[in-house]
């Protein structure tokens, strides 16, 4: 912990400057703790209150599926608050016939929605200290989010209004979604939020396709394998599909062991 | 250009989330169709023999798609993007083809070969002979 005597000095600016450079290395409570002290014995003056920006880092990441496709997004990590976010930019192209702007636009909605309602806040990742510094400091959890923005640059996501329906894809350079299946009928929303899991999360799919012979095949109701067989009320996303997200986040918490936890 | 008398097809377009088409025709045109619904379910399945002018068409397709020359697709499979793949033999000569549902769509004379190819799928579980 720093001695009170550092924060003696004269003018603010340099004030600021030395409280900035020990936030950083010493972190917010122990300045605070420092400021209290000097505080007291100060004579009668106005709070001292430290405050700074959020520690935020965010970083590009990628997952690439079992048929060769690589997804990347990015991850914002806020320590300060205890989040992690993954944000993708969508490029949304108008294809296909739709009767106006508004229905586009409330179909867009809708399948984002849906993405929300699978991977928004269903897991944490807890990073819990280890050795020496357990018993003195916390576990931290940090719930994980998703942002799907739009992004005039971003990945491109044909929506296709109206007949002919077709299959919802995604591919590295861009997918499609269908309003209408192939055969007329309406899409059912967990498609959309299945087709967020390869553009947001870069999951490979579970289920039986013959142009990729050595897939991995699941039976435990993962959003990413044969809903319809499985059931689509069970389906969900796994925590396998948020590996990743872990591997890079426990990256920044150095004596800590992290791992992935339902919500 | 064949006349359909010497041509074998093994037709399978789909996967398990999409559901399968499928159509197997012998040289003799004893043919066997099915079809099943998203999630590979409900799958329908019929046999019989292809009428003579079934089996003109459908080697008229195969012919204007250049099937035994065609290149197959070359990119990565989309993820759920829907695989079709196609053996065809013609006389001695045979070839194995693996087209993904985005370049079918975009190129026309094997868009119209996959049609022709449903089309007899949906007559065969019809019962239909269009001869």
């Amino acid at each position: 912990m720093p001695s009170p005597d550092v924060l003696r000095v004269a003018d603010p600016a340099t004030a600021s400057s030395v409280i900035d450079r020990l936030q950083r290395t010493a972190g917010n409570r122990a300045v605070q703790r420092a400021v209290d002290g000097a505080h007291a014995r100060r004579p009668a003056g106005p709070p001292v209150v430290v405050s700074r920006a959020d520690d935020v880092t965010t970083t590009s990441i990628s997952e690439t599926t079992d048929t060769g496709n690589k997804y990347t997004q990015d991850l914002v990590l806020n320590k300060t608050k205890a989040t992690i976010q993954v944000q993708l930019g969508i490029n949304w192209v108008k294809s296909g016939t739709w009767a106006s702007d508004a229905d586009f636009k409330a179909f867009v909605q809708g399948a984002k929605n849906a993405a929300y309602s699978y991977l928004d806040n269903k897991f944490k990742i807890v990073c819990t200290p280890m050795g020496p510094m357990a018993s003195i400091l916390p576990t931290i959890e940090l719930p994980i989010s998703f942002v799907l923005y739009d992004f005039a640059t971003g990945y491109t996501i044909r929506a296709h209004g109206g007949a002919p329906g077709g299959g919802s894809a995604m591919t590295q350079a861009g997918g499609d979604v269908y309003e209408q299946r192939a055969d007329g009928s309406k899409e059912v929303p967990i498609t959309y939020a299945h087709e967020f899991g390869h553009a947001a999360l870069g999951a490979s799919d579970e289920y039986a396709n013959p142009a990729v012979p050595g897939r991995v095949l699941t039976n435990d109701h993962s959003i990413m394998a044969n809903y319809y067989q499985q059931g689509i009320p069970q389906a969900e996303f796994k925590a396998r599909h948020f590996q990743h997200i872990v591997t890079e986040v426990a990256k920044a918490f150095a004596g800590y062991t992290c791992s992935l936890r339902p919500r | 250009m064949t006349t359909g008398a010497d041509l074998a097809l093994a037709y399978r377009r789909g996967h398990d989330m999409a559901g399968y088409t499928t159509l197997s025709v012998q040289t003799t045109g004893a043919a066997e169709a099915s079809r099943s619904g998203v999630g590979d379910l409900d799958r329908r399945t019929a046999s019989g023999m292809l009428s003579p002018a079934q089996r003109e068409r459908l080697a008229a397709a195969v012919s204007g798609a250049d099937l035994l020359h065609h290149p197959g697709s070359s990119r990565p499979i989309g993820d759920d993007e829907v695989p079709i793949l196609v053996t065809v033999t013609l006389g001695s000569d045979r070839r194995d083809l693996r087209v993904w549902a985005g370049d079918a769509a975009a190129d026309p004379p094997f868009a119209a070969f996959d049609a022709t190819v449903r089309e007899l799928v949906d007559e065969l579980l019809h019962g239909l002979d269009r001869a």
